[in-house]
């Protein structure tokens, strides 16, 4: 069955900043997130024909997408093991403007990030952050907790129930 | 513990995620080209691996995105309507669908009600006017494919007769209760919302007959989404007994009480017992655990009583393996007996697990609706844990 292409390339346009912002989030590095996104992408693309629907085709984008990000991190991680440098350098790409946040971000652990980026910003449910991540749901709201608790304390944001 | 979205935090990373560009590199084209390669690579690898070793198929090759769960693409887009801090409720809206705020009821003005579609439809009562605290809404001229959900206020406080346990979130669409009141019309199902024996609001949800898949999907996403302040979150007991140990979590107003002592030897020996209202000391007929001093205090509370037994050494018991989900299904005998003049009705559970065979039995008075039944009952059986001590 020939994958249909123009529902793909529809898709891929209509999803790409959210994903590639997405990563951003998590990765702090804009080009990283635009190579995670464009791999994930791919990936996508090579499992098209099996893919039915719009939601099936955003869970296992988002899913791909988190996944490369924790391997890019992971990678990132092992390089500056045994390399203490005298002075740490700023990163290559910036994410963006808002530095506080960024560096609010950048001191949370890989997996609470993760969890907060897909909770509070993209707005997905703890069980679908949790399937996401795979992972059980009541570790993404432990991930959720300690997050959030360390943002809101970087940050100075009232914790308030909306 | 049910979490609702921190939306503070959520517009700051809208402000960081701002700053990442806006239009990213467009890479369509190597995309097409590296997933195509993957296509191909994986193919290959299935060919060879077949060809080597009949049956011993490439794992990766069938990955197949259709096991991973569905997940919407688009829920960050999806507005936010009613504030727990102000109206002590919340729920995610579908961006395009039509939103109608009904009043609230002169017994609590903050809590104001709702009613969602995905249709230009306007909802009004019976005499043609918006809807009231308490009114019916008419559905002539709803379209064969809308469909509709709606956070309705309660303002009538009834007595005692009705109360239920509180409501358990997140909401799905099999804990409504189906009505038959529009005929030929969209199917119509209710659950009525209680907290600490209060019932604040209804919600209703609405499918018409040709409503679309993606439409029902999200009507049921936002159903789910639906969150009260200050839920309750419920907790998890354990205890131990000859060897076993039990785990079950539950609604913190239930009432937890451990038997430590074994009363008959070959027969179920009961373990724990939860009990959604205080027990006396009643006894009735000759139940094992009955004789225990279990009863029903008021009369007509929407009461739960779930009591966990070890069977293992009862009468021939050989229960299959515990069901991945607790549901009507799992129901291996029903019953019903008079107790003090009371009606209640007995459902019988039964799985083996650890090696041991579990009896459970859940009685509850007739006014436990069956929306309440879905969402305390199963949600308990399913946190029910057993291990070896």
């Amino acid at each position: 069955m020939v994958p249909d292409r123009a529902g793909f390339e529809a898709f891929y346009q209509a999803h790409l900043g959210r994903i590639v912002r997405a990563c951003g989030l998590v990765l702090l590095d804009r080009r990283e997130a635009e190579d995670v996104a464009a791999e994930a992408f791919a990936r996508l693309w090579s499992h098209w024909g099996q893919i039915h629907g719009e939601d099936h085709a955003g869970g296992y984008v988002f899913k791909t997408a988190m996944r490369l990000c924790s391997k890019r991190r992971g990678r990132a991680g092992r390089e500056v093991l045994g390399a203490v440098p005298d002075r740490v350098a700023p990163p290559a790409h910036d994410v963006g403007p808002s530095g506080a946040v960024t560096d609010a971000l950048r001191a949370l652990p890989l997996r609470q990030r993760q969890s907060v980026a897909l909770r509070d910003w993209a707005g997905f449910e703890t069980s679908e952050v949790a399937r996401i991540l795979g992972t059980k749901e009541s570790t993404v709201r432990v991930h959720l907790a300690r997050g959030r608790a360390s943002l809101r304390e970087m940050l100075s944001v009232e914790e308030r129930e909306r | 513990m049910i979490d609702v979205r921190d939306e503070a935090l959520g517009a700051l990373l809208d402000g960081a995620a701002a700053g990442i560009e806006s239009a990213p590199v467009d890479r369509l084209p190597e995309v097409l080209r590296r997933g195509t390669h993957h296509r191909t690579t994986r193919f290959t690898a299935i060919a060879v691996g077949v060809a080597v070793f009949v049956g011993a198929v490439s794992w990766a090759g069938l990955l197949l995105p259709a096991e991973d769960a569905v997940i919407p693409a688009n829920v960050a887009d999806w507005r936010t309507f009613a504030s727990l801090q102000e109206n002590g409720w919340t729920i995610q809206v579908p961006p395009p669908w039509r939103i109608q705020e009904l009043p609230s009821c002169p017994n609590a003005p903050e809590r104001i009600g709702v009613i969602v579609t995905n249709t230009d439809f306007e909802f009004l009562n019976p005499r043609g006017e918006s809807p009231q605290c308490g009114d019916r809404f008419v559905f002539q001229g709803f379209p064969s494919d809308g469909v509709a959900f709606a956070f309705m206020p309660v303002g009538i406080r009834f007595g005692s007769i009705f109360r239920q346990p509180d409501t358990v979130f997140p909401l799905s669409p099999d804990q409504l209760t189906r009505t038959d009141s529009l005929s030929g019309g969209a199917a119509e199902s209710f659950l009525g919302i209680w907290r600490e024996e209060v019932n604040l609001a209804f919600v209703r949800r609405w499918v018409g007959p040709q409503a679309t898949g993606s439409d029902i999907a999200a009507l049921d996403r936002m159903l789910s989404s639906l969150r009260l302040k200050a839920e309750p979150e419920w907790i998890a007991t354990e205890t131990s007994k000859r060897g076993l140990r039990l785990q079950m979590n539950h609604p913190p107003s239930f009432e937890v009480t451990t038997y430590k002592q074994v009363l008959v030897e070959d027969a179920p020996d009961p373990i724990l017992r939860l009990a959604s209202a205080s027990v006396g000391s009643r006894r009735c007929g000759s139940r094992l655990w009955w004789e225990l001093g279990v009863g029903f205090v008021s009369l007509g509370r929407g009461s739960v009583v779930v009591v966990v037994s070890d069977a293992t050494q009862a009468w021939s018991a050989d229960y299959d393996r515990r069901p991945e989900r607790f549901g009507p299904s799992s129901v291996m005998r029903r019953d019903r007996f008079r107790c003090q003049g009371r009606s209640f009705e007995l459902l019988e559970f039964g799985f083996e697990e650890s090696g041991r065979q579990i009896l459970v039995e859940v009685a509850t008075t007739q006014r436990v609706l069956d929306g309440t039944k879905s969402s305390v009952i199963w949600r308990i059986l399913d946190s029910i844990r057993i291990a070896e001590a």
